[in-house]
């Protein structure tokens, strides 16, 4: 694949004629995070089509890419692992608001029937927290425990879930070898299993 | 063995292994960690562990799916109740949108057909806040907007019970039945009328669009749907942002703080659909569109507008507030200003005024556009400049900014003849400054009025329009009084004065281009004192003498200059 049509590469050029004071590509910018925002909302309520319902991609979604304007809108980006960093933090805090909002407790989505029951991978009892969310407080774990990590794990969870990156692309961005961010990618999920599976035992 | 018994070098050779049995699973082997432990017995069972583990986080790798149009339809969320608070009957309904229900209702109390707007429960991040909005917006009062009753709450519904307006909205008028240019064009300065009074409560609306536009059985334009507005000050730092995304002001759509304007912005966006039929950004893609308003990187304003239509639109669109209308009054008073000129312009070859082709392009193709576009070519030069009819002064958003600094006690009087006279209302003679009062003759509607330092007063009194009417304001020591036609026709508290800025005429102050003055004055006299007392006969053109510092009439104007025919020098200059 060539290396121009990769998403660091193209990143990396937005922000080269953003920096050169470009709006259209500081516009494209935003449109890049508002997509994966998108991506992830759908993804979030992906199997639960009586609460996709409150999450139309109308008002909800403009309110959180309101926020994701503002909050990126000001900000002299220098680089594509700054840009990636900066927009992950903001879609992630809008995942988690959604979430639970929706999801909570108090939310609307909380005494709702969802249509998918909880499984163990292995047919188990034991329902593995690490899993797919499946049940309405699972999304709000899952986000949450990705903000409780190492900076530096979680700029890998950043690259590789929530920007969609390839191994190839995320491991140019950090300037590493594609081996050892497989090593650390799967390092990562084992810490988030562990944290997640310790937060249900609480 | 857990992992707080591992070594370092256990913790290396497990990465090791776990990266050759991924690089097998990619090739199709799922390897036990038996097999791969042959050499390292003691971490079989962490290995298994966290293969385990992998497995289950394997959801993690899955790429996204690509945005698509396929969402569901939104199914309709029930109202608990047919019969809200057990006063309000729910009858028919008859809009539904992302964010609320419309319904046909009977106020079963006072026995009247009511519209009641009932939010989905879902969509109010806090019933609260919604509720105290509601309530604050109940109190705008204004014959442009539509009136609220009451609000409330059953159960897990709020609601709000307003006036019933038949008719339809302007959405449905353009579809169904598209009005002649000139309506539409009314229709929109009454709805920047209303706009106006509600920004004077620092009500932004926020949400502005055809469908919140009605058209009541009097052909009257009515502005509806504040549920989502949020005072001036407050939004856009924690709102929603539920209006349809095409109105949006750019503003809007970044999340910065709203104002006026941002309105000004969605009128101008209904201006160019109703007129060409058509929203200037597009795009069916949310993200396509939000880009496109926000960078205003598309001509947006259709060339098939007449000129002075389409610099109002442009102006309104402009991505840059402080470019656009500075208020909706404003925006008012372009829109009177551009009918006005069009119904002085002389007829076209074929006996028909220029909206008449205006009226035809929105309904016919493109080939007949380009053959009536040249007949466009506007007979003014934009922005609007005083036209001199011989004797008189003629305002369309013009002014005379006078030398004279704003004193009392003062006799401001003037000879008018109004061809446009917004609800809003418009100055006479003028010497507001921007957020406080200044001193001023002016009208409301069509009541005779004044401004003092602390207030506004309106007579009962009114001036008609297209006729000559001679009004004067007597600024006295311990009251103010208005004249129509030299009778006293009210009277009002005084005012003090503080200099600082001069008298204007045509508009309210010398910094602040609002309430504009849209035709006629043949003359204007500004005197010392208190010049009238009684009532009396006004003289058809005003004479010098000891207590006038300014009279100006249209027969004595040199370019720009307009001459003081009093003794005190005072000339002005044409704005």
């Amino acid at each position: 694949m060539p290396q121009e049509s990769s998403t660091d590469t193209q990143i990396q050029n937005l922000i080269d004629v953003a920096l050169a004071g470009n709006a259209e590509a500081h516009a494209a910018l935003l449109d890049h995070a508002s997509d994966r925002l998108l991506r992830l909302t759908r993804k979030m309520f992906h199997g639960y089509p009586s609460l996709r319902r409150w999450e139309q991609t109308d008002d909800v979604y403009q309110n959180a890419m309101v926020r994701l304007h503002r909050a990126l809108a000001n900000v002299r980006v220098e680089s594509v692992r700054h840009f990636f960093n900066l927009a992950t933090v903001q879609i992630r805090r809008e995942l988690l608001d959604l979430a639970k909002h929706y999801f909570g407790p108090e939310g609307h989505g909380a005494n709702h029937h969802t249509d998918e029951i909880p499984s163990d991978d292995a047919g188990g009892t034991i329902y593995d927290r690490a899993g797919r969310p499946s049940d309405p407080l699972g999304w709000c774990d899952f986000h949450a425990a990705v903000e409780r990590l190492p900076e530096d794990e979680q700029e890998i969870v950043n690259l590789l879930f929530y920007e969609g990156l390839t191994h190839e692309e995320a491991s140019r961005v950090l300037d590493t070898s594609v081996r050892t961010l497989k090593r650390r990618w799967a390092s990562v999920k084992v810490k988030l299993h562990e944290a997640l599976n310790l937060d249900a035992q609480r | 063995m857990r992992r707080s018994t591992l070594t370092l070098k256990d913790e290396e050779i497990l990465g090791d292994l776990i990266q050759k049995w991924e690089e097998l699973r990619e090739m199709g082997q799922d390897t036990p960690a038996s097999e791969l432990c042959h050499a390292h017995p003691h971490l079989v069972q962490e290995l298994a562990r966290r293969i385990n583990i992998l497995n289950v986080t394997s959801w993690l790798d899955e790429p996204l799916e690509p945005v698509t149009n396929d969402d569901p339809p939104v199914p309709t969320t029930p109202v608990a109740s047919r019969t809200l608070a057990g006063r309000y009957r729910l009858d028919t309904l008859v809009a539904e949108g992302g964010f609320a229900q419309v319904w046909q209702g009977y106020d079963l109390e006072l026995q009247r057909v009511v519209a009641v707007k009932v939010p989905k429960p879902s969509r109010l991040l806090s019933a609260d806040a919604f509720m105290a909005e509601a309530r604050r917006v109940a109190r705008i009062k204004h014959p442009g907007v539509v009136q609220v009753f009451d609000v409330g709450r059953d159960g897990e519904h709020c609601f709000i019970v307003s006036e019933f307006v038949e008719g339809g909205s302007l959405g449905d008028h353009l579809v169904n039945n598209p009005p002649a240019p000139q309506q539409t064009i009314r229709w929109i300065a009454e709805i920047a009328d209303a706009l106006e009074h509600a920004h004077l409560y620092g009500v932004v609306h926020r949400d502005i669009k055809p469908a919140n536009i009605l058209i009541d059985s009097h052909n009257r334009a009515l502005l509806g749907d504040f549920g989502i507005a949020q005072s001036a000050n407050r939004a856009g730092k924690q709102a929603l942002s539920l209006g349809t995304l095409r109105y949006m002001a750019p503003e809007q759509l970044e999340g910065k703080d709203l104002d006026p304007r941002s309105d000004v912005f969605s009128l101008g966006v209904v201006l160019h659909e109703a007129l060409t039929g058509k929203v200037p950004y597009s795009s069916l893609q949310p993200n396509v569109l939000r880009r496109e308003i926000v960078t205003g990187v598309k001509q947006v304003v259709s060339p098939t507008m007449s000129d002075d239509i389409k610099r109002i639109c442009e102006k309104a669109l402009q991505r840059d507030p402080a470019k656009r209308q500075i208020s909706a009054a404003q925006f008012a008073s372009e829109l009177r200003a551009a009918l006005a000129s069009d119904a002085a312009a002389p007829a076209s070859t074929n006996g028909h005024k220029r909206w008449w082709w205006l009226g035809s392009l929105v309904l016919v193709a493109g080939a007949v556009a380009a053959f009536a576009m040249p007949r466009a070519k506007k007979v003014e030069s934009s922005p609007p400049v005083m036209k001199q009819t011989p004797g008189v002064f003629s305002f369309a958003g013009n002014y005379i900014e006078t030398p004279v600094d704003r004193f009392a006690p003062v006799t401001l009087e003037a000879w008018i003849n109004p061809t446009s006279l917004p609800p809003s209302g418009c100055f006479v003679i003028g010497s507001d400054i921007r957020g406080h009062n200044g001193v001023g003759l002016c009208l409301y509607g069509q009541q005779l009025a004044y401004e003092y330092l602390t207030g506004f007063e309106v007579s009962e009194s009114t001036v008609p329009l297209k006729e000559w009417t001679h009004v004067a304001a007597v600024f006295g020591e311990t009251e103010t009084r208005l004249y129509n036609n030299g009778k006293l026709v009210h009277t009002g508290p005084p005012t003090q004065s503080d200099g600082g800025t001069p008298f204007v005429v045509g508009r309210i102050g010398a910094t602040n281009p609002d309430l504009v003055f849209v035709g006629q004055m043949r003359c204007v006299r500004i005197s010392k004192g208190e010049r009238y007392r009684d009532d009396f006969t006004p003289a058809d053109s005003f004479t010098p003498d000891d207590s006038a510092v300014l009279i100006y009439d249209g027969k004595h104007v040199d370019g720009n200059r307009v001459i003081d025919l009093s003794s005190g020098g005072n000339d002005g200059t044409l704005r």
